[in-house]
C-alpha cells in the first residue's frame, strides 16, 4: 500500500529527490519504485540501490520480491571499489594495478599520491588520515573521469541509481553521484533526511542533498507524514527541526513522551513503572559501553535487555563480504537453511541443484570443523567455498568469520527481530524502530546541528513511547536541558507543553 | 555489435583454421569436411549445456591431447551505443580498456590426462595477449548472462522440444486459472475412477501382482493410471493442426509441418529473452524435410527477418540460399587438411531488385567444385549436352554450367574466386560501334582485359566489323589470348557461339536444322533458346566428341579435369 506522495514517488521518472523525515516509508517507497522501474523497464539494464551499511542492502534485497541477482544492491564503498576502482584501476594508471586488492582504513594516508602508491606496493585500499577527506571517492571519481571504457560500461549496465541516506554522503561521494548523473547521464535517485544526518564527524556533508534539492534537473518530493510514530511522538520530533515545525499538532495526552528525571543510581526503577513490558523497547546510548552497561543494569533489575555488539564480520567490506554473513547466518540463526544460503548467492540462478549439493556439504565440513575447533580446516573451506562460488577469502576475514560464529556474545546481532528488549548504540540504530525507546539526554548536549540531527534520530525510533533519561546534576544534561528550552522557546513552547515530566527537582 | 572472425585449432577435424566471420553465416562443403563441427566449436563457446559434457580424447585434433584445444571468437563492439554492444560491455567490465573494441573470447582446454576429460575454461577480454579468466558461478559462466544460443538440429523432435519447454510456452497465471487448473485435476481423478472401473484394467491389476511377486516379496499392488493423473497436465498435451476451413484436428505428423512449428516455437522461446540477451541462432541444414517452396519461405524469414541477426548456418541447399544478401559465405573443404575460405556476399546495389535472380545461379554454383562461367542460355544447352556425352556424371563430379545472363560475369567469379572454387570464363568476342564514329570498339578484348587486370590485350579501336573482323583480330593475337587460356582460363570465343560451333560442324548443322534455310548462324542467332535445343536434341555423340576436342571450345576439356 502507498500513500498519495508515495504513489507519485513511485511513478516519477527522471533524476528524482526524495526528502523523507523519519518514520515517512521511506525504505518502504525505495524499494517499491525499484521494483516498479525494473518492471517497466525492457532492456538487459540493471539498476544499483547504494546504500550505507551492509544491513541497510540486505534490507532492500530482502524486501524485493524479484530476482535481484543481476542488480548492484551494497554498499557506497562496494559500489565503486567493485564497478571502477578494481575493474578499470588499470586503465588509467597501467598494468601494475591490474592485480587484487584489499581494503583496510585502518591504513592511514595523507595524499593521494600515497595512496595510489599504497595500491600499487600493497594492494591495499586505506583511507586519508583526514577523516573529512575520502580517498575511495577521490580515486574512483578520477578513474571515471579518464577511463572512457568504465564510463561506457556504467552506461551499458545501469539504467538508474539509488543513492539511499544522502545526507550522510561526503562531498567527495557526492562529486562522484553527481559525475555519474550529470555527465554519463544515468537516471539517479536520492532520498534523504538532512535532520538525520549523523556522520557529520567523519566528513558528511548535508549541504550535497540540499545542493541537489536546489537543481534544476531533479525533480523534488517531500515525505513529512510519520506513519511510525504516534502523534506527539511526532510532534516532539517535528518541533526540533526549523522545517517542521509547521506539522506540530498539539494532543491532550502527553503520555507517550516522558521525561524521567533521576540518578546514575535509580534510574532503572525510575523508568521500570513507564515500561510496557509486553512491548519491544530499545535502549539508544551514544557509546558502546553505556550501553552495554545500561543493558547490565537493567537485567540486574530482572528486566532482560540484550546487547546488541558490533560484530567481527561487520568491518568486511569486499566483494566477499555477503559470504561471511551468510555462514554466519547458517550456523548462528536456527531457522536458517542451505536454501536461505543459496538465495543470497550474488548473480547465482535460482534452482541450481549442483550448487545447493555442494553448499550442503561446504556447510556439513564447516560444521565439523567448528566442533573439532579445527581453525586451518576452517579457513581452508570457506576458501574453497569462496573460489567455487567465483569469490575470494582472506584468512584474516575466516578468523574474524570464526570468532563471530563461536563466541556466543556476538549471535544477538543477528537476530535483532526476535529479541524483545535490546540495548544498542543509536548509530547502529538507524532505519530500525521500536515501540518504545528509552534514551539518555546527557547523551545529546543540542550545542551543535550535528547534535540536534542525532537526538532527532534517536527520538524518531520510538513508535508508541519515548522515554528520556534526565540524570539529575549532569553536566551534559543540564546543557541539553538548556537548549532544549530555548529550541521549544521558538516555538513559544514548553517542555512541559510536549512531554510528560516525572520527578523533576526543579518542577516539583 | 558484429562477429569477426574464428579461429579453431587442435578441434575435432581442424588443426588450425581461422574464419572471417559477419552476423549472418553460412557454411557449406561436402560432407564430412566438418560444418556441423564448427558449429560445435561455437556452441562450446557459447552454449552452457554442450560446455558442460567437456571434451573427451576425440574430441581432440587426430587425439593429439598434448596440445590444448582452443577456440576464439572476435566480436567488434565499437558501435557504442548499440544495445547487444551494451549486453557485453555491461559483463565484460574491466577486461576492456579504452582504447579497446574488439572483444576477444576464448575457450581452452587442456586434457587431463588423469581424469580423461579436457574442461573448458574461458576467457576473455579487449587484449588477445593478455585476456582474463572469466568469472564462474556454479556452472554459469560470464557469457551465459550475455548469450543465448538457439541450436536447431537438423533432425530436432518437435513433441521433445515442447514438452520441454512447455512450462516456459504455456502459462497460466491469471486469476481464473486456478479454478480450471483445479477443475482439470477433479476430472483426472475422476478419470482415473473411470479407468479403475473397466474390467479389463480390474483384471489386469489383479493379475499382474501376483506374478510380480514370483520375482520379489515385496508388498506391492499395481494399478493402471493415465499419465495425465500422475505426470500432470503438461506431460499429456501435444500440439496439434487446425485447418481454418475444417474443425478436425490433424497431428502434426508431416516433417515439414513439424519443422516449422520447430521454427515456431524456437521464436517464441528467442523473444522470452531477447530483450535482455542477444540470441545467436545456430541452424543445421534446415532443408531436411522441407519442399522447395518451404525452404524458399524460410530463405526470406531467414535472411531477411530482423530476429536472426546473428546466424550461423550449415546447409547443402541452394533453395535455402535463395533470399542471402548481406552475408558472409563460408566455404569448408578438404586438401591436405581441412580449409576454408570466406567471402561477404552483398547484392550489388543496381541488381537489389533481382535479388533473387542473381542468386539463382550462384547458389547452384558454390556447392560445386569447378564453374564453368558463360554467357547464356545457349551456352548451357549446348555445353550441358556435350559434357553429359562425355560424362553423364559430371554434375555429381561437382561441375556447374553457370549462364550470367545480364548479370555480367563480374558478380560471379568475384564471389568464386574469393571461396576458391575454380572457374572456366567463356565470353565472346564482341565488336561495338563507337557512336558517331565508322570505327569498332573490341568490347571482347577489354572485358579480359578488365577480368585479368592487366593490359595484355590491345584495345585500339579497329575499322571494320563482321566475322571475318573478328576472325583477323583473334588470330593477330592468339599468342596472347592463349596465354590467358593457359593463366587465367579466361577462353575468349573466336566470334560468337554459333560461329565457332558452325567451324566445326557446319554440314551437320545444316542437315539438323532444315528450317533454317541453310543459314543455320542466322537460324540459331534469331531465337537462341528453343533454336539450340532444337540443334541439341540431334547432336550425336560423334558431334559431342568434335566439339570438346575442337580448340574453339577447350574450355570444356579444362573444366573436365
Amino acid at each position: 500500500m502507498l500513500s498519495p506522495i508515495q504513489k507519485e514517488i513511485v511513478e516519477q521518472p527522471g533524476n528524482l529527490i526524495v526528502r523523507a523525515s523519519a518514520g515517512t516509508g521511506k525504505t518502504h517507497t525505495m524499494v517499491s519504485k525499484i521494483m516498479y522501474d525494473i518492471e517497466h523497464q525492457h532492456t538487459h539494464k540493471v539498476v544499483a540501490a547504494i546504500t550505507f551499511t551492509i544491513k541497510a542492502a540486505n534490507e532492500i534485497k530482502e524486501r524485493l520480491t524479484i530476482d535481484t541477482s543481476s542488480h548492484f544492491i551494497g554498499t557506497n564503498n562496494s559500489f565503486v571499489i567493485e564497478e571502477i576502482i578494481k575493474p578499470f584501476m588499470k586503465d588509467v594508471f597501467g598494468k601494475a594495478y591490474k592485480q587484487d586488492m584489499n581494503t583496510d582504513y585502518s591504513v592511514k594516508v595523507n595524499t593521494f599520491n600515497e595512496g595510489v602508491a599504497k595500491i600499487r606496493d600493497e594492494q591495499v585500499l586505506c583511507s586519508y588520515e583526514n577523516n573529512m577527506e575520502n580517498f575511495i571517492f577521490q580515486l574512483a571519481l578520477d578513474i571515471l573521469k579518464k577511463s572512457k571504457a568504465c564510463q561506457l560500461y556504467l552506461q551499458a549496465k545501469y539504467f538508474k541509481i539509488y543513492v539511499d541516506e544522502y545526507q550522510d554522503c561526503d562531498k567527495d561521494m557526492h562529486a562522484l553521484f553527481m559525475y555519474i548523473c550529470v555527465c554519463l547521464n544515468i537516471d539517479t535517485f536520492v532520498v534523504g533526511d538532512e535532520k538525520q544526518s549523523i556522520y557529520m564527524w567523519r566528513g558528511a556533508y548535508p549541504k550535497a542533498f540540499m545542493d541537489i534539492w536546489n537543481r534544476q534537473d531533479f525533480s523534488k518530493k517531500f515525505m513529512r507524514d510519520n506513519f511510525r510514530s504516534c502523534q506527539q511522538i511526532q510532534n516532539y520530533s517535528n518541533l526540533l527541526c526549523y522545517e517542521t515545525r509547521d506539522l506540530y499538532k498539539p494532543v491532550e495526552d502527553l503520555s507517550s513522551v516522558i521525561m524521567v528525571c533521576a540518578t546514575s543510581a535509580n534510574w532503572v526503577s525510575s523508568v521500570i513503572p513507564y515500561l510496557d513490558l509486553h512491548k519491544k523497547c530499545a535502549l539508544l546510548r551514544y557509546s558502546k559501553a553505556n550501553a552495554e552497561a545500561g543493558a547490565k543494569d537493567l537485567t540486574d533489575r530482572n528486566i532482560e535487555f540484550t546487547y546488541i555488539p558490533q560484530t567481527p564480520i561487520a568491518d568486511i567490506t569486499t566483494e566477499t563480504a555477503w559470504l561471511y554473513n551468510a555462514i554466519a547466518k547458517f550456523f548462528i540463526l536456527p531457522k536458517y537453511s542451505a536454501y536461505d544460503f543459496r538465495d543470497e548467492i550474488p548473480n547465482e540462478v535460482v534452482g541450481n541443484k549442483r550448487i545447493l549439493n555442494y553448499i550442503k556439504k561446504s556447510l556439513s565440513i564447516l560444521d565439523e570443523c567448528i566442533k573439532q575447533e579445527d581453525t586451518s580446516g576452517f579457513e581452508k573451506q570457506i576458501m574453497l567455498m569462496a573460489n567455487y562460488l567465483g569469490y575470494e577469502a582472506k584468512a584474516d576475514h575466516c578468523e574474524m568469520l570464526y570468532r563471530t560464529i563461536c563466541d556466543k556474545r556476538y549471535h544477538p546481532a543477528f537476530n535483532i527481530d526476535g529479541l524483545k528488549r535490546i540495548a544498542i548504540t543509536f548509530h547502529s540504530s538507524k532505519g530500525l524502530e521500536f515501540e518504545q525507546v528509552i534514551l539518555f539526554v546527557s547523551d545529546y548536549r543540542l550545542s551543535s546541528e550535528q547534535d540536534i540531527y542525532n537526538y532527532y534520530v534517536a527520538a524518531t525510533r520510538a513508535k508508541s513511547k519515548l522515554i528520556m533519561v534526565y540524570i539529575d546534576n549532569d553536566w551534559n544534561a543540564i546543557q541539553f536541558a538548556k537548549n532544549i528550552n530555548r529550541i521549544f522557546a521558538e516555538s513559544n513552547l514548553k517542555m512541559s507543553d510536549v512531554a510528560t515530566i516525572v520527578n523533576c527537582m526543579c518542577c516539583n | 555489435m558484429k562477429f569477426n572472425s574464428v579461429t579453431i585449432k587442435n578441434f575435432r577435424n581442424f588443426e588450425d583454421i581461422s574464419i572471417d566471420l559477419t552476423n549472418k553465416n553460412v557454411l557449406f562443403g561436402m560432407n564430412d569436411v566438418g560444418k556441423t563441427n564448427f558449429l560445435y566449436a561455437l556452441r562450446f563457446i557459447f552454449d552452457k549445456e554442450i560446455r558442460k559434457q567437456n571434451f573427451n580424447d576425440t574430441d581432440y585434433y587426430k587425439k593429439n591431447v598434448f596440445n590444448p584445444i582452443e577456440i576464439i571468437i572476435s566480436i567488434d563492439i565499437s558501435d557504442t551505443e548499440d544495445a547487444d554492444s551494451q549486453k557485453l560491455r555491461a559483463k565484460l567490465k574491466g577486461a576492456i580498456l579504452s582504447d579497446q573494441n574488439i572483444v576477444y573470447i576464448k575457450v581452452k582446454a587442456d586434457y587431463n590426462k588423469k581424469e580423461m576429460v579436457g574442461v573448458p575454461v574461458l576467457y576473455w577480454g579487449g587484449d588477445i595477449e593478455d585476456l582474463e579468466e572469466m568469472k564462474v558461478h556454479g556452472t554459469f559462466f560470464e557469457i551465459d548472462y550475455v548469450f543465448n544460443v538457439i541450436y536447431i538440429d537438423a533432425y530436432v523432435d518437435l513433441y521433445a522440444l515442447f514438452k520441454k519447454n512447455a512450462n516456459t510456452l504455456l502459462v497460466n497465471d491469471h486469476e481464473q486459472d486456478k479454478d480450471i487448473l483445479e477443475s482439470i485435476d477433479k476430472i483426472c481423478d475422476e478419470l482415473n475412477a473411470e479407468i479403475s472401473g473397466l474390467s479389463g484394467i480390474k483384471a489386469f491389476e489383479e493379475k499382474i501382482a501376483p506374478e510380480y511377486k514370483k520375482f520379489r516379496h515385496d508388498d506391492i499392488s499395481v494399478s493402471v493410471k493415465s499419465e495425465i493423473a500422475v505426470k500432470g497436465l503438461y506431460s499429456n498435451i501435444v500440439p496439434y493442426i487446425k485447418q481454418e476451413t475444417d474443425n478436425s484436428l490433424y497431428p502434426t505428423s508431416g516433417e515439414g509441418r513439424k519443422k516449422l512449428l520447430v521454427y515456431a516455437i524456437f521464436d517464441l522461446l528467442s523473444k522470452e529473452e531477447e530483450e535482455k540477451k542477444i540470441t545467436i541462432f545456430l541452424i543445421e541444414e534446415p532443408e531436411n524435410h522441407l519442399h522447395r517452396s518451404m525452404q524458399i519461405a524460410l530463405s526470406h524469414i531467414l535472411f531477411l527477418d530482423n530476429k536472426y541477426q546473428y546466424l550461423f548456418i550449415t546447409t547443402h541447399s541452394p533453395y535455402v540460399l535463395a533470399e542471402m544478401d548481406q552475408i558472409n559465405l563460408v566455404r569448408i573443404y578438404n586438401e591436405d587438411k581441412i580449409v576454408s575460405k570466406s567471402v561477404l556476399y552483398r547484392v550489388p546495389t543496381k541488381f537489389k531488385s533481382q535479388r533473387k535472380m542473381l542468386n539463382r545461379g550462384l547458389v547452384e554454383a558454390i556447392f560445386a567444385d569447378k564453374v564453368l562461367l558463360v554467357e547464356g542460355p545457349s551456352e548451357n544447352v549446348l555445353f550441358g549436352k556435350v559434357l553429359s556425352e562425355i560424362n553423364p556424371f559430371y554434375e555429381a563430379d561437382g561441375i556447374y554450367i553457370l549462364p550470367v545472363g545480364g548479370f555480367g560475369f563480374k558478380p560471379y567469379y568475384h564471389i568464386l574466386d574469393a571461396l576458391q572454387i575454380d572457374n572456366i570464363i567463356k565470353t565472346d568476342n564482341d565488336l561495338r560501334k563507337i557512336k558517331g564514329k565508322e570505327k569498332y570498339s573490341v568490347l571482347g578484348f577489354s572485358r579480359l582485359n578488365n577480368f585479368t587486370k592487366k593490359k595484355i590485350l590491345p584495345d585500339t579501336p579497329i575499322d571494320e566489323t563482321g566475322v571475318e573482323a573478328k576472325r583477323k583480330l583473334y588470330d593477330n593475337n592468339q599468342e596472347k589470348l592463349d596465354q590467358i587460356r593457359a593463366e587465367y582460363s579466361i577462353y575468349l570465343s573466336r566470334c560468337s557461339l554459333e560461329e565457332d560451333l558452325d567451324e566445326i560442324i557446319h554440314d551437320q548443322m545444316i542437315s539438323y536444322l532444315p528450317n533454317a534455310d541453310g543459314d543455320v548462324i542466322g537460324y540459331l542467332q534469331d531465337a537462341k533458346n528453343n533454336h539450340m535445343v532444337e540443334l541439341v536434341e540431334k547432336l550425336t555423340v560423334e558431334d559431342c566428341k568434335r566439339i570438346y576436342e575442337h580448340y574453339n571450345f577447350a574450355c570444356l576439356k579444362e573444366v573436365m579435369q
